[in-house]
């Protein structure tokens, strides 16, 4: 598959203080790419990177081989969408995607803006101030724009930000169609939901390092491994719950959360445990298999890297 | 030059849109020809020299302050509200983007400056009691030099509001609009004479002085980076 993105040891520093410490990567064609991170892990100034906004102090970054910093005329197939809308509240709709359509050289302008706008269910609105519209209106449009030159690669920061749940999914399902339509794309995102729904592969960046970087399935195979969730009715059963499966030979790790137990079994089925905690007379309100989100994983990588600290 | 104009209309058409920037434009025009027609009435010197010295004067202030208004509105708004970071993703080179502005801001400004010196003319003749029409050296001053001044003002001033960050950019603003009018104007009157500002020595030596400036701010412009802008975003 073709490489879209490539960053190859990047450094950035400000003011002697390094933001991102030698970071590589790559993004593949087709694929969501999500970049995860809490906030000032280093995110933004590697997008910023990467569009050329900012320049790095080591390394490279390269955009379907060429750097995007120096070479203008390979903007036109990159479409973005930051966290600002990027639009003109001043202007309609109509204007707001007439002018960028007008700098990115579009030929088909009119049939653009107008299948544009349909994508984004604007076209009733196309002559209304963007001021005027809501915020899940604006961030349609501002997806819609970020369309207007056919990219083949796009760059998301936070695309659903402050948007309703409806509005979100909203989002979501049009990323998910413009990736199925062959787009590649870049996600930025704080919102590890969003990016467990729609990512295929993901980098988790803490603190300018990246710690984490592979598919979702690979991760939460190294570090998710399947549990088995059990609910006790009191704290006194969790604790005799808990002399025992330690003793077990085909427990691997139990660990206990208020009164449930998460426990990763060595191989054996969850039906010999439940048999184990039956036969000491244990009440067991619920037994049930379990999948670390990526929510979980997330925290894990992180405090994991805390404790390296 | 193709994306320049695609700029320059839609920061044009920004500003149409914008009523509040208009009105305020409306009041600045309205106030600076009150004010010289107050002076010259109340001094009752109805003289083409009389006119021309104020038609110079006001050329400048206006230019002065509307520029900068409609620079706070292309330049700084932009950048405050996070928008400049999108169009700096396009495929449209920074100086591109500095021109286009300074060019939609310019022809504002002068088209306002314009119209009011006109009424200003108009105003006074009606109260003198014979008729009056600046000097050609100032009508010259008019067509030319006010038009470089206000390029020379806008492009300075958006310099400096994608330069710096807010704060800085707003007091860099202030001093250079006062800056650059005390230096331009008492430059002149300096080496001209106070009396002869009005004359085509006057009027020449006062361009020459703005495309000096005007030359040496396109040159800074040159010093203007993506990054420089992107770091001062609020």
């Amino acid at each position: 598959m073709k490489t879209m993105v490539e960053v190859q040891n990047l450094t950035k520093e400000f003011n002697g203080k390094t933001v991102l410490d030698r970071i590589t990567f790559e993004v593949k064609e087709s694929e969501i790419f999500g970049y995860l991170g809490p906030n000032g892990a280093g995110k933004t100034t590697t997008m910023r990177i990467i569009l050329g906004l900012l320049k790095p102090t080591v390394g490279k970054t390269l955009v379907l081989g060429q750097n995007l910093g120096t070479n203008e005329d390979l903007r036109r197939k990159v479409g973005v969408l930051l966290e600002n809308d990027g639009l003109y509240g001043l202007l309609s709709a109509y204007e707001n995607l007439n002018y960028y359509a007008r700098l990115y050289g579009v030929h088909d302008r009119e049939e653009k803006i107008k299948e544009l706008l349909d994508f984004a269910g604007l076209s009733d609105k196309k002559n209304d101030k963007v001021g005027n519209f809501s915020k899940g209106m604006k961030r349609k449009l501002a997806l819609s724009r970020s369309l207007i030159n056919d990219p083949a690669i796009l760059f998301f920061d936070e695309p659903s930000a402050g948007l309703d749940p409806e509005a979100q999914r909203i989002v979501r399902e049009l990323i998910l169609k413009l990736s199925g339509g062959g787009k590649t794309i870049f996600l930025c995102s704080h919102d590890l939901d969003e990016v467990q729904r729609i990512c295929s592969k993901i980098a988790i960046l803490e603190k300018g390092k990246i710690k984490a970087f592979d598919t979702i399935e690979n991760l939460r195979e190294k570090f998710g491994k399947p549990f088995v969730e059990i609910t006790f009715a009191d704290t006194k059963e969790v604790n005799k719950a808990l002399d025992l499966i330690n003793s077990l030979s085909y427990v691997s790790e139990c660990k206990k959360e208020n009164i449930k137990l998460e426990v990763i079994l060595k191989g054996a089925s969850s039906s010999l445990l439940l048999n184990a905690l039956m036969k000491k007379g244990i009440k067991v309100e619920e037994i049930k298999k379990a999948t670390k989100s990526l929510e979980h994983i997330y925290l894990y990588i992180l405090k994991q890297s805390e404790e390296e600290i | 030059m193709n994306q320049v104009f695609i700029i320059v209309r839609k920061e044009m058409k920004e500003i149409i849109n914008n009523k509040i920037m208009l009105i305020l434009g409306l009041i600045v025009a309205l106030t600076f020809i009150v004010l010289q027609v107050t002076v010259i009435s109340k001094a009752k010197v109805f003289t083409v020299d009389a006119l021309s010295n104020r038609v110079f004067n006001m050329s400048l202030f206006m230019g002065l302050f509307l520029g900068c208004v409609f620079s706070a509105q292309i330049f700084l708004r932009e950048k405050q509200e996070g928008i400049i970071e999108t169009l700096l993703c396009a495929p449209v080179n920074l100086r591109s983007i500095w021109l286009g502005k300074v060019i939609a801001a310019t022809i504002l400004t002068y088209l306002i400056s314009l119209l009011s010196l006109a009424l200003l003319i108009i105003i006074i003749n009606v109260i003198s009691p014979s008729f009056l029409f600046p000097s050609s050296a100032v009508i010259f001053h008019i067509l030319v030099g006010v038009s470089v001044f206000i390029t020379l003002i806008v492009g300075l001033i958006g310099f400096f509001q994608f330069l710096l960050a807010k704060s800085q950019a707003l007091m860099a603003t202030v001093f250079i609009a006062g800056g650059l009018y005390i230096f331009v104007n008492e430059f002149t009157r300096y080496i001209i004479g106070e009396n002869d500002i009005t004359s085509w020595t006057g009027v020449g030596v006062f361009l020459i002085i703005c495309l000096a400036l005007l030359a040496i701010t396109i040159y800074l412009a040159k010093i203007l980076s993506k990054e420089k802008i992107v770091t001062t975003i609020p």
